[in-house]
């Protein structure tokens, strides 16, 4: 299986599922080798990891032997042309790959979103064991729809079409699939993420000002990467619809990205800069702390193929509210759902679950008890239904 | 000698519209009125018109001896006297034709006699007019919302003069004992209580098109066989179920229209049947023993109680706050806030917050005009706090 991230080193919730997803895998005894391009210190005992960069006379007999192009190689070299930074690593990473494929033993390769499907097709072709590849995000969440990079796009499709099974998260992503990169949606099975309920015991370290601010007021969070994806903006302009009609509550925005000093220039223009707190990134003890302290989370997405951190919400008890532009919301009943763009809608909700006890309390009870039957078992399960599937075929 | 009593209950809601809670002060027109009339019409096309013309034909074709009863909430009657008259009249003809009773309820199919007394002998006194009004009639037989029969409910409707009550059969109140009988209630003098045989009407209202059924297709003689069957323990087969089972429950599709033309022939086949109206059934026969209501019965769901309206804090808290505004509301004086009240007290506004998901809550959802039953709740309560708003500052 290749991945790009795992917790505790993670930018989102890529590497968390993948967690979570070979943790329930392990757990029915499949034995998963997990490749990662660059060594971070893991522990790890559910699993065994390669780091692709640990051996560097891999990287020797790769270069001495690049003199010989294979097709595999021509493919690769005109799909990085004129590549930039990140490309070029997924591009060593792929030919890193090559080397762990014919090194290791395995039945069947899996690859994680647009960074690993050139790993994994160079798997593939060294080994002629069959490929899935695992999407979690297209290039047209990422951006919206807006300046699609090209080479990436090219780096999906390619993946799409050679793989022999597409998992994806949902059907909002998988009807993405079909239909921006054209691929037969028989091809594409949908496996929910889930939640991995480990103990974290919150923290009240960094975030212990927050604490004091909670008793006096009513907390409502947004949490995930500043970018236009997670659409942050439309969380601002309900939370000045909502200042409006109740000024007891204050926003708190935790992540960070792209977007951090455009988000902090339009609290100041919609003049609600006292009542919107920036937290940064929070992981661990601080982020179950956070969830635990909202009265409301809100995932305003743009578009969201899943969305893990409403399930982790749910399991903080804490209601939430999420965009129809959502994985998630195929799953999840006990929530509010709104259009991403329906700012009057967004705040009419968010008012309704702090001015109306009973409908929190409802939420998160009923949210509770729902997101425990979500379990990384039943995905892995319907992962290996793919596995067999796909095994069975060839 | 087993009768067949054939009992019908027609109502529709005011449904809400999406209201805001930036219409709270702005805005005083909560209810939907082009969605109502919308629903209404489909009803009213695929189910009200056709039904009614069978039940008047089967009457003239059988000379009398076919009777069927109904149920017709005042927000109903006040929905098609505005939109569909042509169904008000198609009902005076029933009712002229002397075969017909027609059962006093709450006009606004409401759950006021759990709330006040007071208010729920109003609401059944503006039945009694609006009956009076379009069909010359007075109602002897009572029938409160949803089946909801307790021993307390049958003293209070006893002391307001009615002769019967209809109830549901449920098992864990007959125990050994067949809901083929008329039966006193514990704690009344005289009034008689008639009890659905829930397993014969949902053989009609829930099971008629289903193909997991072994029983299926269900056929008039059949059905005329299995009330037959019945003959040596009963004395009367009280069919209850909503009127639109026929033609918007069950699509005319299903063939219900062409089960119910033949139903009272194939029942008047056996010389021993008749068909009888409550009324004429507590004549004709005497009561066999006493029932003991101690808490309150409903038709719904499997639990046959209240929990469908009163099963979350949603919907306990909705209720509580609308009926405490009883008080202010009638003080007022002011009859289109009075009349607002009373229509947010229809329970299919309460039933709408159900959150009993799976099972029975399936049903739920599928009758539900709102995306969610927090949706509901949100609306209701939005609607509530504009009322309220209202009467503090006339």
């Amino acid at each position: 299986m290749f991945g790009w991230e795992f917790p505790p080193f993670n930018a989102g919730g890529l590497g968390v599922a993948c967690y979570g997803l070979i943790k329930g895998l392990s757990r029915q005894g499949i034995e998963v080798i997990f490749v990662l391009p660059k060594k971070v210190p893991l522990n790890v005992d559910f699993c065994r990891v390669i780091f692709a960069d640990e051996n560097p006379a891999d990287l020797k007999t790769f270069y001495s032997a690049y003199s010989t192009l294979t097709a595999a190689d021509k493919n690769l070299n005109a799909i990085f042309k004129n590549s930039w930074g990140l490309i070029e690593e997924v591009k060593k990473y792929a030919l890193l790959a090559r080397q762990i494929a014919k090194r290791e033993k395995f039945d069947i390769i899996h690859a994680h979103d647009w960074l690993c499907y050139p790993a994994g097709l160079m798997a593939k072709e060294v080994s002629g064991k069959p490929l899935v590849v695992h999407i979690h995000a297209t290039e047209f969440d990422r951006t919206g729809g807006l300046n699609v990079n090209s080479q990436v796009y090219a780096i999906e499709k390619e993946g799409f079409e050679k793989a022999d099974k597409i998992v994806a998260v949902s059907n909002f992503t998988k009807q993405k699939v079909a239909e921006h990169y054209d691929i037969t949606p028989s091809k594409i099975s949908v496996v929910y993420n889930a939640l991995e309920k480990e103990q974290s015991t919150p923290t009240s370290e960094i975030i212990a000002g927050l604490s004091a601010l909670n008793k006096k007021f009513k907390m409502v969070l947004f949490l995930g990467r500043l970018t236009l994806q997670k659409g942050p903006d439309y969380f601002l302009q309900a939370a000045k619809k909502v200042l409006e009609k109740n000024p007891n509550v204050y926003f708190v925005i935790a992540g960070s990205g792209d977007m951090q000093h455009q988000l902090i220039n339009q609290t100041i223009d919609l003049d609600i800069a006292d009542k919107v707190i920036f937290t940064g990134f929070l992981r661990d003890r601080n982020l179950a702390k956070i969830y635990q302290m909202a009265d409301l989370y809100v995932m305003p997405s743009v578009s969201e193929p899943f969305g893990i951190t409403a399930l982790e919400a749910l399991n903080s008890s804490t209601p939430i509210i999420i965009s129809k532009q959502s994985g998630v919301s195929e799953i999840i009943k006990n929530c509010l759902r709104v259009d991403f763009w329906d700012i009057n809608q967004m705040a009419n909700k968010m008012l309704a679950v702090l001015n109306y006890p009973a409908l929190g309390d409802t939420l998160k009870e009923c949210g509770k008890n729902e997101v425990e039957k979500i379990t990384w078992d039943n995905s892995a399960s319907a992962c290996l239904n793919v596995y067999n599937s796909v095994l069975s075929n060839s | 000698m087993p009768s067949v009593c054939f009992y019908l209950q027609t109502h529709q809601p005011f449904r809400l519209r999406n209201y805001s809670v930036f219409d709270i002060g702005q805005n005083d027109d909560y209810f939907d009125e082009q969605r109502n009339r919308e629903y209404l019409s489909r009803i009213v096309r695929k189910s009200y018109l056709p039904t009614n013309r069978i039940l008047l034909e089967l009457i003239r074709q059988q000379r009398g001896k076919f009777k069927v009863s109904f149920g017709l909430s005042g927000v109903l009657l006040e929905q098609l006297e505005k939109n569909f008259p042509e169904v008000i009249s198609d009902f005076q003809k029933l009712v002229a034709t002397g075969c017909c009773e027609i059962l006093a309820e709450t006009y606004h199919h409401s759950l006021a006699y759990l709330y006040s007394a007071e208010e729920f002998k109003q609401q059944v006194a503006l039945h009694r007019q609006k009956i009076k009004k379009l069909f010359n009639y007075k109602p002897t037989v009572f029938r409160n919302t949803e089946l909801m029969l307790s021993n307390e409910m049958a003293k209070t409707v006893e002391e307001m003069g009615y002769k019967a009550i209809l109830g549901e059969g449920a098992d864990y109140i007959l125990g050994w004992r067949s809901p083929n009988y008329v039966y006193k209630i514990k704690g009344t003098k005289n009034i008689k209580i008639l009890l659905r045989n829930y397993k014969l009407s949902d053989d009609i209202s829930f099971r008629f098109s289903s193909r997991d059924w072994n029983e299926w297709p269900l056929t008039a003689d059949k059905f005329a066989a299995w009330v037959k069957g019945t003959q040596s323990h009963g004395d009367v087969i009280n069919l209850f179920m909503d009127y639109e089972t026929f033609g918007e429950h069950q699509w005319e599709e299903t063939g219900i229209f062409e089960f119910l033309k033949s139903l009272p022939g194939e029942i008047l086949k056996y010389p021993e049947n008749n068909f009888q109206n409550p009324s004429d059934v507590i004549k004709l026969y005497k009561p066999k023993g006493e029932l003991d209501f101690c808490n309150i019965v409903t038709w719904a769901d499997t639990e046959r109680d209240l929990s469908a309206w009163l099963g979350n804090r949603m919907q306990q808290t909705a209720l509580k706050k609308l009926y405490s505004l009883e008080g202010i509301v009638k003080k007022s004086a002011d009859k289109k806030l009075v009349e607002k009240w009373r229509k947010l007290q229809t329970s299919d506004h309460f039933y709408y917050m159900c959150v009993k998901w799976f099972a029975d809550g399936d049903v739920h959802k599928y009758f539900s005009p709102y995306e969610s039953p927090y949706d509901a709740y949100i609306i209701f309560m939005n609607i509530f706090n504009d009322l309220k708003l209202r009467l503090e500052t006339l």
